[in-house]
């Protein structure tokens, strides 16, 4: 019984010294975003995240070249969105895209929830993402187009992410995300759910600059991607934290913002020249 | 005499003499240790500031309700914030942080302050506010310009221009600027915080019966005053030239780990109130180690001096430290215990020859 109460005892003791020695990991990315796919960070309690996001058309290819000064002339996708910190542990954001797939005009509104927090006792991030999207695009007269929407369900689209990080050092962290997204109404030949494994990394050049890319890899049906001609999306940037602001320059093949399209949707080929310039710009505010 | 008439008379000088001591002895009634200064002086007749509270006035809730506004920025969980931006205690502590009360000696502070688990801040304390009778000293015209007039001997007027200028929030109301008088006023010096001497503290005894002459209370008025400064010295310091930059003899790293940590750490850590953050990582050290060698906002030793100033709705503010809240040693301290980590190298403070 002593020896009961004894080991009872020790186990009590190390961990209140455990609980007292836990040290969390922070900045294991820059910004709430790698480039196309949240990342493991989520915004203070209280705090606002304004961003403002950018793709341009082609740099080469086709429609690329110096002629539309390497797609500067070209506008793939535009997004303005508000982004909050309920508490550190959950945010909610809202997002008006332009739209670069079949669906134009979207909004976007997500919840994200910090389920696990990397620290000296857990080795990793982890991160739920939902998001709900809906288009307030007209719908097409064209029975046969993805545009057609019959009922308002059919303009909604949701995506499902889980994001696994680790800070290995202060230089370098990574990411693997497993998505789902699923789309209410699709095009002939398409697919309404597709799901993708991508992963994401973050080198630290300095205090300030660091090297950002991410890839995510289809799981797309049997002839949806040749008949689509549907590619893997894959970015590759650098960003800026200048304390408050976040600069991200960054190059990807992918046109439109947001998992339900730079998912289902990627169609452009990096070996053609079909990637192109983008930028978001995130400042946040205390409220 | 009779023995009767004997036994009459020594009880009459037996119980008269007992009477005039018992009576001498409750005037010069010990006083209390923990008694406030300001009620000290109220009773020996000082002129006593607007602000001015007495202890026995002071209501319990709204000293509650004061704390809280100054602590949290909200005076009651209904109640509106102050300000989105800053509480009074990221700049201000609100503990005696000076061992020394008459000196205001940034070096003799950060070892208090560590001791005592508060942080090096470049506000100065708000305990013992209202014990002085200025505020936004020396200097802080260059940065408010006529801000500062009527707030230079008025509490409450300083309190609305650090409210709506430094922390960029609204003007307090009239029952909130109560509350946070109560709350000041219940921060005041003790007498325990003047270390008076004990011939000191006799002689305020005696000045505070009721026969006491006026000399002995004014003296005791000037005693009291002169263990405190009434006020708080500022002086504002240029950035330090780049080619006097680190030149410092044998500057101490363990003195600028704690200002690092009770200093720069109070805003820029994860969760504190600015977006600039920083950390015990390399990267950072070596990021403000190599923009330290800049006049460039990034640099340690320009922005401490020259701190930003505060702009509607515009986050990012920074207090400057006067030279009464550091001082160019620990300037150099903090420098170098960033530059040690900068290198990776186990903090140690160099002695013997300079090697520069």
């Amino acid at each position: 019984m002593k020896k009961l109460l004894l080991l009872a005892l020790i186990f009590y003791t190390t961990t209140v010294f455990s609980q007292d020695e836990i040290e969390y990991t922070y900045n294991t990315f820059n910004s709430s975003r790698v480039i196309n796919s949240h990342s493991t960070e989520m915004l203070e309690k209280r705090t606002m995240d304004f961003r403002i996001g950018h793709r341009f058309g082609d740099i080469a290819g086709a429609i690329g070249g110096p002629g539309t000064l390497f797609g500067i002339d070209n506008s793939a996708d535009i997004s303005i969105g508000l982004e909050y910190g309920i508490t550190n542990n959950l945010n909610f954001g809202i997002t008006r895209m332009k739209g670069a797939g079949p669906y134009r005009q979207l909004y976007e509104g997500f919840l994200k929830y910090k389920i696990l927090a990397q620290s000296s006792k857990t080795p990793l991030s982890l991160v739920g993402l939902i998001k709900y999207n809906v288009t307030s695009m007209k719908a097409s007269t064209d029975k046969t187009s993805p545009t057609a929407f019959p009922d308002f369900v059919s303009r909604t689209s949701g995506s499902y992410q889980l994001m696994l990080a680790r800070k290995f050092s202060e230089r370098f962290s990574m990411q693997v995300v497993p998505t789902f997204v699923h789309r209410n109404y699709v095009g002939f030949n398409d697919q309404n759910s597709t799901l993708a494994i991508g992963a994401g990394a973050r080198f630290q050049i300095s205090k300030l600059i660091g090297v950002i890319g991410e890839y995510h890899y289809i799981f797309f049906e049997e002839g949806v991607q040749d008949n689509l001609g549907l590619t893997n999306p894959i970015a590759l940037g650098v960003e800026f934290d200048t304390g408050g602001h976040i600069f991200q320059l960054n190059f990807t093949n992918s046109r439109g913002f947001g998992e339900a399209q730079y998912i289902p949707s990627t169609s452009s080929s990096v070996a053609d020249g079909e990637f192109r310039f983008g930028f978001t710009i995130a400042r946040i505010f205390k409220l | 005499m009779k023995l009767k008439t004997k036994i009459v008379l020594i009880s009459f000088f037996f119980v008269t003499g007992c009477f005039v001591l018992t009576s001498f002895v409750n005037n010069i009634k010990k006083i209390e240790s923990a008694e406030k200064v300001s009620d000290i002086l109220y009773k020996l007749g000082d002129k006593m500031s607007l602000h001015f509270i007495a202890s026995n006035k002071l209501d319990s809730n709204k000293v509650n309700s004061g704390y809280n506004l100054v602590t949290t920025g909200f005076m009651s969980p209904n109640s509106k914030r102050q300000s989105k931006h800053f509480v009074c205690t990221n700049c201000h502590n609100i503990g005696r942080e000076d061992p020394d009360l008459t000196q205001s000696n940034p070096e003799d502070r950060l070892t208090y302050v560590a001791e005592k688990g508060l942080n090096f801040l470049p506000g100065t304390t708000l305990f013992g506010q209202v014990n002085k009778k200025q505020w936004y000293n020396g200097d802080y015209y260059k940065k408010y310009g006529d801000l500062v007039v009527s707030s230079r001997d008025t509490l409450e007027n300083a309190i609305q221009l650090c409210a709506t200028v430094c922390s960029q929030g609204r003007v307090l109301d009239e029952k909130e600027m109560d509350a946070v008088m109560h709350y000041f006023n219940s921060i005041g010096y003790t007498l325990k915080d003047l270390n008076l001497t004990e011939l000191e503290k006799t002689y305020l005894s005696k000045s505070l019966s009721s026969n006491a002459l006026d000399e002995d209370k004014k003296g005791a008025m000037k005693i009291i005053k002169s263990k405190y400064l009434d006020y708080s010295p500022a002086t504002f310091m240029e950035p330090m030239a780049l080619d006097k930059r680190r030149k410092s003899i044998y500057p101490n790293p363990f003195n600028g780990k704690k200002i690092y940590e009770l200093s720069c750490l109070t805003c820029h850590k994860e969760g504190g109130v600015t977006n600039y953050k920083l950390s015990n990582e390399k990267l950072t050290f070596k990021h403000l180690d190599y923009w330290s060698n800049t006049h460039k906002v990034f640099s340690v030793y320009d922005i401490t001096r020259k701190g930003t100033y505060s702009k509607n709705g515009y986050k990012p503010y920074m207090p400057n430290y006067t030279k009464e809240r550091m001082s160019n040693r620990q300037l150099e301290d903090l420098m170098e215990f960033i530059r040690q980590k900068s290198e990776g190298i186990k903090l140690r403070q160099f002695v013997g020859t300079p090697s520069f």
